[in-house]
């Protein structure tokens, strides 16, 4: 029984376990054994028992499983963090752009209009049609501006709903 | 009689270390007395015990040394100062722990 107990011993152990380890365990499952027969168990009884009461080498004890998936819930928790914080930033990024956008449109828009209104009239003369410039520049703007209004909002949209669900 | 288990495989090392703070013992020794203290409930197997002895000697807490005992080779563990300030520190912390359970759950009780 004792070289039984080795030999199993021997197949449990992972490849790369030291000798020590080995000898250690091996010392332990024999005083089991023994401790076992002195108690009165049949050498299959003690056997089966020693063999139960050793567990499962393969990677990691019970233990150290319920260590490593409360490790693995808090590595989720964290890129879930790192995630959100990500997409937060690259919703403020696209906000102050679109705020870019904003402020240079409003700055360029009218004065290029009123370059384009001079260079047409004074190229072609039309003064009584091309009054009509200002007309179609203004709705213009006003699209392009409610355009630019409905992206901002958009945009802030997305930030509350993300902050509703969290 | 699963729940009770859970909670004392949770802290295999401090009992480890308790029992070391004792004297010192080896692997069988210490899972036997484990075993009867707990009045056999907790059962610890060789795979947790080795692990939690690595880890502990790893950090420090606990030191090993070959000796001989009832005519075979066998590995001794003993604990080390840093290993029995640890002792102190989970004491203190199961004291707190176990009065604001206790609190809540005689409160809980009370309710009911």
């Amino acid at each position: 029984m004792v070289t039984e107990i080795e030999k199993y011993i021997d197949k449990l152990l992972p490849s790369d376990a030291s000798l020590e380890m080995k000898q250690e365990i091996l010392s332990d499952a024999l005083a089991h054994f023994n401790d076992l027969i002195k108690q009165g168990y049949s050498e299959k009884d003690a056997y089966s028992a020693v063999i139960e009461q050793l567990g499962s080498f393969d990677g990691e004890s019970e233990e150290s499983k319920v260590v490593s998936e409360s490790t693995a819930t808090a590595d989720v928790e964290e890129k879930t963090k790192k995630t959100e914080k990500s997409s937060e930033e690259k919703m403020r990024q696209r906000r102050k752009i679109l705020n870019r956008v904003e402020t240079i449109f409003n700055a360029t828009f009218f004065p290029l209009i009123l370059v384009i209104y001079l260079l047409i009239s004074f190229s072609t003369h039309a003064w009584s049609v091309t009054w009509l410039i200002f007309i179609i520049a203004i709705c213009v703007s006003a699209v392009l501006d409610g355009a630019l209004t409905l992206a901002g909002k958009k945009e802030e949209g997305v930030i509350d709903d993300d902050k509703d669900e969290n | 009689m699963s729940l009770t288990g859970d909670l004392l495989r949770g802290h295999t090392e401090a009992i480890i270390l308790f029992q070391l703070l004792k004297s010192d013992g080896y692997g069988y020794e210490i899972s036997k007395k484990v075993a009867e203290l707990s009045g056999g409930f907790l059962v610890l197997k060789e795979a947790t015990l080795y692990t939690a002895f690595r880890r502990l000697e790893e950090s420090g807490q606990i030191s090993s040394y070959w000796g001989e005992g009832d005519g075979a080779r066998r590995r001794y563990y003993t604990i080390t100062d840093i290993g029995k300030a640890k002792c102190k520190e989970i004491k203190t912390e199961w004291l707190q722990t176990k009065s604001v359970l206790d609190t809540l759950i005689k409160e809980s009780s009370d309710g009911n």
